[in-house]
C-alpha cells in the first residue's frame, strides 16, 4: 500500500520548477510572436506617421521669374502645411510637351528646409539648354522631399 | 490521493493558461493602444490641415493703396486691405515688371503685419524700389493666399472716364446745356421783348405771368458748326397735366434763313419766344405763360444740320432735358 502511495506521489519535477520550466518556454515561444506583432505595431505607426506627414506637407509657389531668353529661374515657394519641407525637385514644362527636370544638384534652395509660414527661394542658376522663350506660358512644379508638390503657371 | 493530485495539477495548468492568456492580452492591448494612437494621430493631423484648408479659404486680401517718396520715383508705402474673415499675416511682397519678378521684403521682419478682418494696414517699403508704373505689385500672406494690383493703378486710381457725370452738364449730343444761365422776361403782344423788364432766374415764373421770352445758354462742343432752325422749341410740361404742354419756338437770330448758328466751341444764347414756328411773314405771336400753379418739365428739342468739314450738311436733332423741374406760382 505504501507502495503504492510512493508511486503515484512520484513527480518528475516540483510543481514550482514546472511551472518556472513552462513560463520560459512560453516566454520563448513569446519572443517572436512578440517581435513579429511590436514591428507590426511600428510599421503600422511609421506608416500613419508618414502619412499624417504627407497629408499635413502643402507648399504654394508665390511667384516665379522666368523670363524669355534668360536661361535662368527663381521660385518662391512657401510652406502652408504642418510639417517642414525641403524641395527636392522642379519640373519645367513647355507648352510642346517638353520637360525640364532640375533635382536638388542643380539649384540652391535658401533656407534647405522651411516650417510652416516661411518662405523659401529656389534659384535654378542655369536652366543648362532650355531657354525660355518670351510670351510663351510654361508650368513650373515642384516637389518636396516626400512627393507633394504645387503647380504654377508663368508667361516667360 | 489520485483524484487529490489530479486536481493539484489541474490547478498548475489553470494557473500557467492564465499567464499566457495574461501575455496574450498585454500584448494585444499594447498592440491595439500602438494602433489607435497612430490612427488617433493621423486623424488629428488631418483635422490640423483641414483647418488650416478652412482658414485659408477665408483669406482674402486687397491692396488699396500705394504711396511713394516725395520725388515721385521710389515706392513708399503699400495699404493692403483685410477683405477676408479672418485674421491674415502677410509675409512677402513681390514686384513683377516686364523683365523680372523679385522679392522685396519680408515685412513681418519688422513690423507687425497681422491685419483684422476689414482693416487695413500701411506697410512701409525698403528704400530703393524705383516706381514703375507697368509694374505689379504682389503681396502674400503666411497662408499663401495672394494679391496683386499695377503699380500705377495703386498710386494714382483708375483712369477716369473721358465722360463724367456733371449734372450742371446733362447732355448726350452735340450741345451742352448751361443750367445755370437760364431765364425768362415778358415780352409785348408782338413778341418784342418788354424794355421794362429784367431777364428773371428761370427756375420759378409766376402764374399768369402773361407773354414772355426764356432764355438758355448751350454750347456746341462737336467738332461741327450747327445751324438750329425754327422748329427748335422749349417745351414746359407740367407734371400733373402733361397734356397741356405748352412750346415757346424759337427766335432766329438770322431772320432770313430762319435759322441760328451755333459755332464749335462756342457758347450761345438761345431765344424762344413764339407759339408757333417763325415765319418770314412775321405774324407769329409769342407765347403765353397761362398755366396754374404747379411744377412743370421742360425740354429742349434742336432740330438742324451738321456743317460736315467736307462743307456738305446733315441733319441734326437733340432733346436736352433738363435736370430740375421750374415750378409755376
Amino acid at each position: 500500500m505504501n507502495t503504492l502511495e510512493t508511486n503515484s506521489n512520484r513527480r518528475a519535477l516540483s510543481p514550482i520548477f514546472a511551472t518556472l520550466i513552462i513560463l520560459a518556454i512560453v516566454t520563448v515561444l513569446f519572443i517572436p510572436v512578440f517581435i513579429w506583432s511590436t514591428g507590426l505595431t511600428a510599421e503600422t505607426k511609421s506608416f500613419w506617421h508618414i502619412s499624417g506627414e504627407i497629408a499635413t506637407e502643402r507648399i504654394v509657389i508665390e511667384e516665379v521669374n522666368l523670363r524669355g531668353g534668360i536661361p535662368k529661374c527663381t521660385i518662391y515657394v512657401r510652406n502652408i502645411g504642418k510639417t517642414a519641407i525641403t524641395v527636392d525637385d522642379v519640373f519645367i514644362s513647355s507648352p510642346d510637351g517638353s520637360l525640364n527636370i532640375y533635382g536638388k544638384a542643380d539649384f540652391t534652395a535658401d533656407p534647405d528646409s522651411v516650417v510652416q509660414g516661411d518662405l523659401t527661394t529656389i534659384t535654378i542658376s542655369d536652366l543648362g539648354s532650355f531657354v525660355p522663350l518670351g510670351n510663351v506660358t510654361y508650368t513650373i512644379k515642384v516637389f518636396t522631399s516626400r512627393g507633394v508638390g504645387d503647380t504654377y503657371q508663368v508667361v516667360a | 490521493m489520485k483524484r487529490l493530485n489530479a486536481q493539484k495539477s489541474l490547478r498548475c495548468r489553470r494557473g500557467v493558461s492564465t499567464l499566457t492568456s495574461l501575455f496574450l492580452i498585454l500584448l494585444m492591448f499594447s498592440i491595439l493602444i500602438g494602433l489607435f494612437l497612430a490612427f488617433f494621430d493621423y486623424n488629428f493631423v488631418i483635422m490640423e490641415q483641414m483647418k488650416i484648408e478652412d482658414e485659408r479659404s477665408q483669406e482674402r486680401i486687397v491692396l488699396s493703396g500705394l504711396k511713394l517718396d516725395p520725388n515721385q520715383t521710389c515706392l513708399s508705402n503699400v495699404t493692403l486691405k483685410n477683405a477676408g474673415t479672418i485674421e491674415v499675416r502677410v509675409r512677402a511682397i513681390y514686384v513683377a515688371d516686364g523683365t523680372t519678378t523679385v522679392l522685396i521684403c519680408d515685412p513681418s521682419e519688422y513690423m507687425d503685419t497681422h491685419i483684422s478682418p476689414g482693416r487695413s494696414l500701411n506697410i512701409s517699403l525698403p528704400g530703393g524700389v524705383p516706381f514703375e508704373p507697368e509694374a505689379k505689385i504682389i503681396a502674400a500672406t503666411e497662408r499663401g493666399v495672394k494679391t496683386k494690383e499695377y503699380e500705377a493703378l495703386l498710386a494714382f486710381g483708375p483712369p477716369k472716364p473721358v465722360w463724367e457725370y456733371d449734372p450742371t452738364k446733362l447732355y448726350i449730343g452735340p450741345l451742352m446745356l448751361q443750367f445755370d444761365a437760364f431765364w425768362y422776361r415778358k415780352t409785348r403782344e408782338d413778341g418784342t421783348l418788354d424794355p421794362n423788364e429784367p431777364w428773371h432766374p428761370g427756375w420759378s415764373i409766376p402764374k399768369g405771368f402773361g407773354y414772355c421770352a426764356w432764355n438758355i445758354t448751350v454750347m456746341n462742343i462737336d467738332d461741327r458748326n450747327i445751324t438750329i432752325n425754327r422748329f427748335s422749341t422749349f417745351n414746359v410740361v407740367p407734371n400733373d397735366s402733361p397734356s397741356n404742354e405748352l412750346p415757346w419756338y424759337l427766335e432766329p437770330t438770322n431772320q432770313t434763313s430762319l435759322t441760328q448758328l451755333l459755332p464749335v466751341n462756342q457758347t450761345r444764347n438761345i431765344l424762344y419766344i413764339w407759339a408757333d414756328p417763325k415765319e418770314a411773314s412775321g405774324t407769329n405771336r409769342p407765347q403765353k405763360m397761362t398755366l396754374p400753379e404747379c411744377t412743370c418739365m421742360v425740354f429742349l428739342t434742336f432740330f438742324g444740320v451738321f456743317h460736315e468739314h467736307d462743307g456738305t450738311t446733315t441733319t441734326y436733332a437733340q432733346t436736352i432735358p433738363f435736370e430740375a423741374a421750374i415750378t409755376v406760382e
